[in-house]
């Protein structure tokens, strides 16, 4: 006798995603809070660690310029190595890279003072199309642990090249 | 005669399409996403080489350098900040004799109970004393329209950049180390004839220059 399984219909499984919706919502009003409309970043470094400051005002576009601890970029691109010492912690700019007849300028065999004129010569042609006048800024990322003596000298390098205006970029403690 | 009343099923609400729009987003989102907030500091590159002359030549324009050393701060500049800060024209004690004389700081390290030879950290340097010191400055120099606010940070060649930034912003409004909204210095009413419309913040000495290199005697 065959046996006459009553062929049940199992119901459709629904799946409860209200609990899901709950942690998206969340999840989408946080990042809509750290939503960022700056066009500066900060690419993670180990050897750059940017110190915090009390001040609130927001970067404008500019040259960037970043010095970390072991090299020097300007726009992301690698201009030259500094001498890092972990043990000690004494970061100094190599003899080679300084020029001879002036020790504060950057322009020797790497060159920052012809990047930098590189970058003004672009950004001059770029405004000429914009009818804006060159301004003359430039955004330093700078390690916190970077003495002066080698802030100065980029400093002075790019005032060579016109830049008279920096902007020292820092992490926000807090309005 | 009993009607029946029919149960009419609610509808679960499909949330399908709204999740996959909020899985969209949320990459998205991500990306561009700011966990770490940046803002900048302005400084300008000193000037080069003396101002023109103008037709009417103070004797003794205001200038206010402080400097950055590792043993402390010392503050110099002209003759009114030097009569205030040290009570005479000398700029302060010195030590040493001849080409090694050199400046004793105007506030020495301290590690908030006794003074330090060198300050190892930038919370050695006493940025109280500075912020109320700059305070006095800041009350001296002003008045009415005539507004100071330059000023010159003169570090060592080996000071960190983190004791720069820390310098900037005690410098630039105290950095919460003093209380800028007491009576004297509340913003003019309008009808007050020092008003102004910009309404700026009351601040110490916002626009820093960053010299390098010490003042020689």
């Amino acid at each position: 006798m065959a046996l006459k399984t009553a062929r049940r219909d199992l119901p459709e499984a629904t799946l409860t995603i209200t609990s899901m919706m709950d942690m998206m919502t969340i999840i989408l009003v946080f990042l809509l809070k750290s939503y960022s409309t700056t066009d500066i970043s900060v690419k993670p470094d180990g050897n750059l660690t940017l110190p915090a400051s009390s001040s609130t005002e927001a970067p404008t576009m500019a040259v960037q310029v970043l010095v970390a601890k072991n090299r020097i970029l300007v726009d992301e691109n690698e201009i030259m190595l500094l001498d890092y010492d972990q043990a000690t912690g004494v970061i100094r700019i190599p003899e080679n890279e300084l020029d001879p007849d002036n020790k504060l300028f950057i322009n020797g065999e790497h060159s920052l003072a012809k990047e930098l004129e590189n970058a003004r010569i672009t950004l001059t042609e770029q405004n000429k199309s914009t009818k804006t006048e060159f301004e003359g800024e430039v955004l330093l990322q700078i390690d916190r642990d970077v003495p002066f003596d080698v802030i100065h000298r980029v400093m002075f390098t790019a005032g060579q090249e016109q830049f008279g205006e920096f902007q020292f970029v820092v992490i926000k403690t807090g309005e | 005669m009993a009607v029946k009343r029919k149960k009419i099923p609610v509808p679960d609400l499909d949330l399908v399409p709204i999740m996959n729009l909020v899985t969209i987003l949320i990459p998205f989102l991500i990306m561009a996403a700011e966990f770490i907030q940046l803002a900048v500091i302005d400084s300008s590159a000193p000037p080069i080489g003396k101002p023109p002359p103008t037709e009417t030549q103070e004797e003794d324009p205001f200038q206010l350098i402080v400097m950055i050393m590792d043993n402390g701060l010392y503050i110099d500049g002209s003759r009114s900040v030097k009569q205030l800060v040290y009570g005479d024209d000398s700029g302060g004690a010195s030590s040493g004799d001849g080409d090694k004389k050199e400046r004793e700081p105007t506030f020495r390290c301290t590690d908030g109970q006794a003074e330090l030879d060198t300050c190892d950290s930038k919370d050695h340097y006493n940025w109280q004393a500075l912020a109320d010191t700059l305070v006095k400055i800041k009350e001296d120099a002003s008045s009415g329209e005539n507004r100071v606010e330059d000023i010159i940070l003169m570090p060592d060649h080996e000071i960190r950049y983190e004791v720069i930034v820390r310098a900037m912003d005690v410098v630039r409004d105290g950095s919460g180390l003093v209380d800028l909204n007491s009576s004297w210095r509340k913003l003019p009413e309008p009808g007050d004839k020092n008003y102004r419309e910009d309404k700026a913040p009351v601040v110490l000495f916002p626009k820093v220059v960053i010299g390098g290199g010490k003042i020689e005697d």
